[in-house]
């Protein structure tokens, strides 16, 4: 029964976190949008457009697959809710704690593309259908190159357990020995996210919102909810490979946490705002030729570091 | 406890693998069909997990996931109709600038007029890679013939006669796709099929069966798959591959006809070739000047702008030849 109790609570809490970080990740992209002068505007405008959406009525498309419709927003919160179990914010503050820790948080990224797929498909439109080709090519873009990226710290640390990668890192952080292994995790990660540079199949301007054009009320919000998710947690993984996850001083662990994964958000929204949208075809050839080459050419690096340069235990 | 728990969990995961897997069978969507495999692949995903074998569950998922969703963009971009008779309408508008690759066309349905028009190729509209099933040319001969028949009155004057069918039977098709015309053959070959995967898997020795649980069960699993079980999984691996390549020959054949471009139509063979742009009377079989006007000849025929004509054939039969 006390398991229980503990099951439930580890899942309320990571819940808990997820929408207080969620949260601050809009208040971010709001403050990014308005600008610094408008904070207090910021700080509502998250709140201001849930309840503008949550009371509008659904619209679903008329001769649609009802039910892929219905089904891709929850199908896209419930991948964003399983990934975040993994994600350590502090010692033993971690929602599940599997063995393949890393490899089960790539792999719940999947399902989640899988709902933007079926999202543009249900609609039975061509707009959507394009939205769903291009969040098809964002999945075989980013899986290999994000995994080898992701890979160098399991590496170092000899283990997939984020636990261990974070105490791996007690000495040195994996980010400053493997700065080519953060950048291509920082630019895959912009992928299963459908962030601002690799947003073509949400796309307003050529798409008219491309797989999410048909989403109006509660399951839009859930959808953006779910985006928002999906990059906050990313970001927090990248803080968990390469940037020491929770470790620092005189501050709980938790609040190292959370800053860490605030300033990497920051950094990487405000370098992500001052590019242009790519192209379908210029995103596979970015990931195809230059981010796949060049994390094996870290995976190599990485090998022969911690093999010779920090003795296989870091 | 523990054990009651685990086969429950046990006979949830293993039914919903067996449905997913029939479903995949009875959808007549390529889309659903797709996405009912991956389901398939999950749930048995999660019977590794209760086998204590985190690893294979991973690599199960993100294998077949991504695997599955590859062969279905093949599957869309290949097939005539993924998403099954229900996405028709969608595939109808699939044509914008630039994605000459994604541009498809699928077999019209006939039109209701009892007069069809033998010639025109409305079907076989894929030339030069241009899909040309756009309702403003295509239709244009079926348009006119119910014109000029008046089968049903009034809505013989829409430029798309077979709209209001369209919409009549676009709740039978939705209805119509979870299950097949081939509904019979597929049960019983399934079952069938079930019947001796059972009985296969009941009399075969499984070494694991006999293994007391250990907490690395991730290495025997690994060790028996790649050791005594490998022989299978390739044969398995082939049928798959035979399998897609027979779903992109079947898809072929439904395909349109390529347009034979070499033939010659017969006013280029005989007969005067060029003509006065403002006295059609005036017909000659050299270029030259116009006798009434003095303006300079041009091709009857559309010699130097075959292209253009060759990937709209429905523009040839205009319907006002006859």
């Amino acid at each position: 029964m006390m398991a229980l109790f503990g099951m439930i609570g580890a899942a309320l809490g990571v819940l808990g976190s997820l929408v207080v970080g969620v949260y601050a990740l809009q208040v971010l992209d709001a403050l990014f949008t308005l600008g610094p002068r408008a904070w207090r505007r910021a700080f509502g405008l998250p709140l201001a457009q849930a309840a503008q959406l949550v009371r509008r009525a659904e619209c679903p498309p008329p001769h649609g697959d009802t039910f892929l419709y219905q089904s891709a927003p929850f199908i896209a919160v419930a991948s964003v809710a399983l990934a975040a179990l993994v994600i350590p914010i502090g010692p033993g503050l971690i929602g599940f704690d599997p063995g393949v820790g890393l490899f089960y948080f790539i792999v719940v990224l999947s399902p989640f593309v899988i709902a933007m797929m079926n999202a543009g498909w249900s609609q039975n439109t061509a707009t959507g259908v394009i939205g769903t080709f291009r969040a098809a090519a964002h999945l075989i873009s980013y899986e290999v190159p994000l995994g080898f990226a992701a890979i160098g710290a399991p590496m170092a640390a000899q283990s997939l357990a984020a636990g261990h990668i974070v105490a791996a890192q007690s000495h040195l952080w994996f980010g400053v020995w493997q700065p080519l292994g953060v950048v291509i995790y920082l630019v895959a990660a912009l992928f299963p996210a459908f962030r601002h540079p690799f947003d073509g199949a949400s796309a307003a301007p050529e798409l008219a919102g491309g797989v999410l054009a048909a989403y109006t009320g509660t399951r839009l919000w859930l959808f953006r909810w779910a985006l928002d998710g999906m990059f906050l947690l990313l970001m927090a993984m990248g803080v968990v490979l390469f940037l020491g996850g929770w470790q620092g001083p005189l501050l709980p662990p938790p609040l190292w946490f959370a800053i860490k994964t605030l300033l990497l958000c920051v950094l990487v929204i405000a370098v992500s705002r001052r590019l242009p949208t790519l192209r379908h075809d210029q995103m596979l050839s970015l990931c195809w030729k230059v981010l796949v080459p060049a994390s094996l050419a870290n995976i190599a690096l990485v090998g022969v570091l911690a093999l010779f340069v920090f003795g296989g235990a870091v | 406890m523990n054990g009651v728990i685990e086969w429950i969990v046990f006979g949830l995961l293993a039914g919903i693998a067996v449905v997913m897997a029939a479903s995949m069978l009875l959808t007549m969507s390529m889309y659903r069909a797709g996405l009912a495999l991956m389901a398939s692949f999950v749930a048995l995903a999660g019977i590794f997990i209760l086998l204590d074998a985190d690893l294979p569950a991973m690599m199960q998922i993100m294998m077949n996931v991504g695997g599955m969703l590859i062969m279905m963009l093949f599957m869309v971009m290949l097939m005539m109709d993924p998403g099954g008779e229900m996405m028709w309408d969608m595939k109808r508008s699939m044509h914008m600038g630039g994605l000459g690759a994604f541009s498809m066309t699928m077999p019209r349905r006939r039109s209701p007029a009892p007069h069809h028009h033998p010639a025109p190729a409305t079907t076989s509209a894929l030339a030069d890679g241009i899909a040309l099933d756009h309702p403003a040319i295509a239709p244009m001969p079926q348009a006119m013939m119910v014109m000029s028949d008046m089968p049903h009155g009034g809505t013989a004057m829409s430029p798309m006669p077979h709209d209001d069918m369209a919409m009549d039977d676009d709740k039978m098709m939705r209805d119509m796709a979870m299950s097949t015309a081939q509904l019979p053959w597929a049960l019983v070959i399934g079952v069938a099929t079930a019947l001796a995967l059972g009985v296969l898997v009941s009399i075969t020795p499984w070494p694991l069966s006999q293994m007391t649980p250990s907490g690395d069960a991730s290495a025997i699993v690994g060790t028996l798959l790649l050791g005594r079980y490998m022989v299978g999984f390739e044969g398995a691996a082939f049928l798959i591959v035979a399998g897609i390549g027979g779903a992109v020959i079947l898809g072929r054949r439904e395909g349109p006809a390529p347009i034979p471009r070499d033939s010659p139509t017969p006013t280029h063979a005989v007969g005067p070739t060029f003509t006065c742009p403002m006295h059609p009377e005036v017909l000659q079989d050299h270029p030259g000047k116009c006798p009434t006007c003095g303006m300079t000849l041009v091709p009857l025929a559309p010699t130097g702008d075959e292209q253009g004509h060759a990937a709209m054939p429905g523009m040839t039969h205009t319907g006002w030849e006859e």
